[in-house]
Parts: structure tokens; sequence; C-alpha cells
């Protein structure tokens, strides 16, 4: 089983397949990525940082924007994004 | 890979099938038509209805089309006699089309049991010229295959859509036909969408369809993003709509279709399967096998079906090749599924992989090899009433169908 899949070469965030907790790391194309808290499965993961107001990439495509600075390795959901769509 | 095979009929087209019809014109006339078509079920014939008795333009515009579908070599009409199916009209248009066709009425013929012998007899008749019906070459660009996700789960939009995605973007390179739909999930997407189109133009009316979508939903008290949706790792209505977007793949977007317009050349088409003006008939289409139908009555000559939670159907006159997206569900469903993405979760397999395999097995079978539902004798079917504005381009149908 794989620990998570990335959809597109352009996202910024990944999907997590399995219960990954905090602290946990993960290998990545680039360098090995430390979870800044636990991702339940089919959650998302910042691989890169992610600047407050900035899109972020799912499918290489845009899926809302962060309203907060993210870090990689932190969980991206409700808490720090939210809909472009009104 | 193999050549490309098909049936060639009168007006150009090729079929994949020489499925012969039997097609009732009220649900009065169902157990007649059934009892016909249950004798001779593994001789490629299936069962297409209409239950309804009042009078629906779209109900029969969709079955003169589906009559004369390309994998259709014939057809059977089976009426109780009082009904208001444009019956005469159907059987019009499949003689029109160059293919055998029977109207059986059965209050004329005397009843049910005559009229299920008199059934048998034509078509026992019938099924020995088909099958001498020869097969010729068909181009990959002559193929129109149709996409559409049922019994999504979590794994759907990660595995089996964005790998049918890819597999579009294949069939779309050799100037085949593909058609996607469900613009109730595709709110949010619609900016998106409307950047893919070939010309500004269609990117609003890209942008106004998914809207009549949303409200039409939202008059049905249905709700585009949920809290479940939340709790399931979903975060923004756009994100959720992706996943069953992928499905189309990378490639323009070359134009909208209504159920029954043909594409007027190949291409990458969105069906908008959402009835016109204020919502009349209730649900737009109350499962997958409606929707199934519309791609058909747009001329596809398969159906590619994503599934995560495990659907078995198949359809009548379009094959089905079942993309299962959640390795689980492969593993306790594998006589259903044709293809396997899960992989792609094991880390057995890359979308590209799986695009690969459904790409090949469009191919196989657009030749002639059953899919599971076929082997396992699924032809569902479902048509209701619906209303649509003309949009008619074909000519042949091109009244106003209100």
């Amino acid at each position: 089983m794989r620990q998570y899949i990335r959809l597109h070469d352009d996202d910024n965030v990944v999907v997590a397949l399995d219960n990954l907790q905090q602290h946990h790391i993960i290998e990545t194309d680039a360098e090995p990525l430390q979870l800044l808290d636990d991702v339940p499965p089919y959650f998302k993961v910042a691989i890169r940082d992610i600047a407050s107001g900035a899109p972020v990439i799912k499918y290489g495509m845009c899926i809302g924007t962060s309203t907060e600075t993210i870090a990689r390795g932190q969980l991206v959901h409700v808490h720090n994004m939210c809909s472009n769509y009104l | 890979m193999k050549t490309l095979t098909g049936y060639l009929r009168d007006d150009g087209r090729k079929g994949i099938r020489n499925y012969l019809l039997i097609a009732y014109t009220v649900e009065c006339a169902h157990h007649v038509a059934r009892e016909i078509a249950w004798s001779a079920r593994h001789q490629g014939v299936q069962l297409i209805g209409f239950g309804g008795c009042a009078p629906n333009a779209y109900a029969d515009r969709m079955m003169k089309i589906l009559c004369t579908h390309p994998n259709v070599g014939g057809v059977l009409l089976v009426s109780l006699g009082c009904e208001n199916m444009d019956k005469a009209g159907i059987a019009d248009a499949v003689r029109a089309s160059g293919r055998p066709v029977y109207t059986l009425e059965i209050q004329e013929q005397g009843g049910t049991e005559s009229s299920i012998r008199q059934g048998r007899r034509w078509i026992k008749e019938i099924l020995v010229s088909l099958k001498q019906a020869k097969r010729v070459p068909m181009a990959v660009h002559e193929l129109a295959v149709g996409t559409i996700c049922g019994g999504s789960d979590a794994t759907s939009g990660i595995t089996a859509n964005p790998a049918m995605g890819r597999a579009f973007d294949m069939l779309l390179a050799q100037q085949g036909t593909a058609i996607f739909e469900e613009t109730g999930e595709l709110v949010g997407c619609e900016q998106l969408m409307a950047q893919r189109a070939v010309t500004p133009a269609l990117g609003k009316e890209l942008i106004a369809v998914v809207e009549k979508a949303k409200h039409y939903y939202t008059a049905m008290g249905y709700a585009s993003f949920s809290a479940g949706n939340a709790d399931g790792g979903l975060t923004t209505i756009e994100e959720k709509s992706l996943g069953a977007y992928c499905k189309s793949g990378n490639m323009s977007i070359s134009g909208i279709l209504k159920p029954g317009d043909r594409p007027p050349k190949g291409g990458l088409y969105l069906l908008d399967i959402v009835p016109d003006g204020p919502p009349k008939f209730g649900w737009p289409n109350i499962n997958d096998n409606a929707e199934i139908a519309e791609l058909g009555a747009c001329g596809c000559h398969l159906v590619l079906f994503s599934t995560g939670r495990g659907s078995v159907v198949g359809a009548a006159i379009t094959p089905v090749i079942k993309v299962c997206a959640n390795p689980e569900t492969f593993s306790r469903m594998r006589g259903d599924m044709d293809i396997d993405a899960g992989q792609i979760l094991l880390g057995e397999a890359t979308i590209n992989d799986i695009a690969e395999q459904i790409y090949t097995k469009m191919l196989e079978t657009a030749v002639g090899e059953a899919t599971l539902s076929e082997q396992l004798g699924h032809q569902e079917f479902v048509l209701t009433y619906k209303q649509f504005y003309s949009s008619a381009k074909d000519g042949m149908f091109g009244k106003c169908i209100k």
C-alpha cells in the first residue's frame, strides 16, 4: 500500500492513503517530508510551503485558497483553506 | 493493436454490436416484450422500453434515436395499442434507417399468448439474417465513448476517474469522440472547464449549463457539498467536483450536447443531462442507467463506468466497461470489474498504466469481446419523462421537443 498519492506534477498537496501520524517521515521526489499533523486517509498534506492567500493545487488545478501560511508537512483542510467558489 | 471492425449502417455510422432490440412502448406491454426477449437473451436480443402512457416528446425522440443506434440491427416494437407513444414514428424512423422493424400490437394480436408467439416467431427469423451480417473495417476515429461514475467512494476521484480521463486523452489523440456528463457534479469547475472550451462563446455556454444544473438540483433539495464530504477529506466544492471532472481528461472541449444530439465531428463533448425550464418531472436522471441511455442516444458505442463501492450494472445497447477504483472492492467483486484501478493505491500500477489498460479494453470491446457485465447478461435500461428545449442538430428530429 502506498502512503500517499500525488495526482499531478504541479500539485502542492498530496493525498494520504493511510493514517499517517504526526512526525512520521514520508519520502518525496524532493527531500523527505516530516508530517506536522496527523493526517487521516484521503486528507491532504502540503508538500510545499503555501503562502497565505495562495492557490491550493490538486489535479493540477486550483481547489481553493489558503487562509493562512501553510508549512510543508501540514494538514490542508477547512481550518486553513477555503473555496474560491461563491 | 487489433484492427477495429463494425457493422456498417445506412447512415454511414458503424456499430460494434448487432443487437436485436425488443422495445415496449408502455409498461402494459412490458411483460409480453420480456417474454419474447427472455427466450433469446443469449443471442444478442435486448429489451428496452418506456413505461409511461401519457405522451412525452423527449421519450419519443430518445426511443427513435436508440432504436436506430449503430449497435442495433433490428427492432421489434411491442405496443399495447392504446398508449400515446409515437410508435408509428419510431417504426418509420427504424424503417427509414434500413433496419428490419415490426410492430406487435397486443390488443390487435388477440392478447398475451398469441403476441408472445408471434413476437418469438418474428425475432427467430430476423436473428438468422442478423447473424449473417459481416463486420467491416472501422477506424478508431469512428468510435464514440461515454464516461460515467456511480457508486463512488473516496478512491474514485484519485484512481479510476483520472485514469479514465487519460484514456479519453488517448482516444481523442486518435480523433475519436468522447462524451462526459453530469453537470450537477461539475459545480465549482465551470471556470476551469470554460478555459478548455474551443471558443469563448462555448466557454460561456459551459458556465451556463452548470449554473442551470445548480439551480435544478437546489430545487430538488440536493446540496452539492455536505459535511460528510469534509469528514471524508474533501475541503471545497471545487475539489469534490474535480474528482468527477477529471474523467474528462485534459483535451479541449468541442461542444455541449443534449440527450440525443449527435456530435458533429470527433472531439470531447459535455452532455447536458439537466432538463430545460423549471423543474417539471422530478429528478433529472433517477439512476446511472438513465444517464447511460442518454450517452447511447448521443451515439456512444460503449461506456466507461468508474465505481468505488462496486456497481454491477451493464446496459442495453452500449457495452459497459467497469473500472473499479477501490482495491478492496475489486477483490470482493472481481467477477464484475473489468479493470482494477485500485492497483494505483497499492503502488502496483501508475495512473498511466491503468489508462493504457482502459484504452486497450475499449478497443477489445469495440472488436466484439464481451465485457464482464455483458457476459453476466446485464442489460439495464431506464427512460423517464423529461423536458428539453430544441437543440436538435441532426435534422432528423429537428422540431421543438418541448
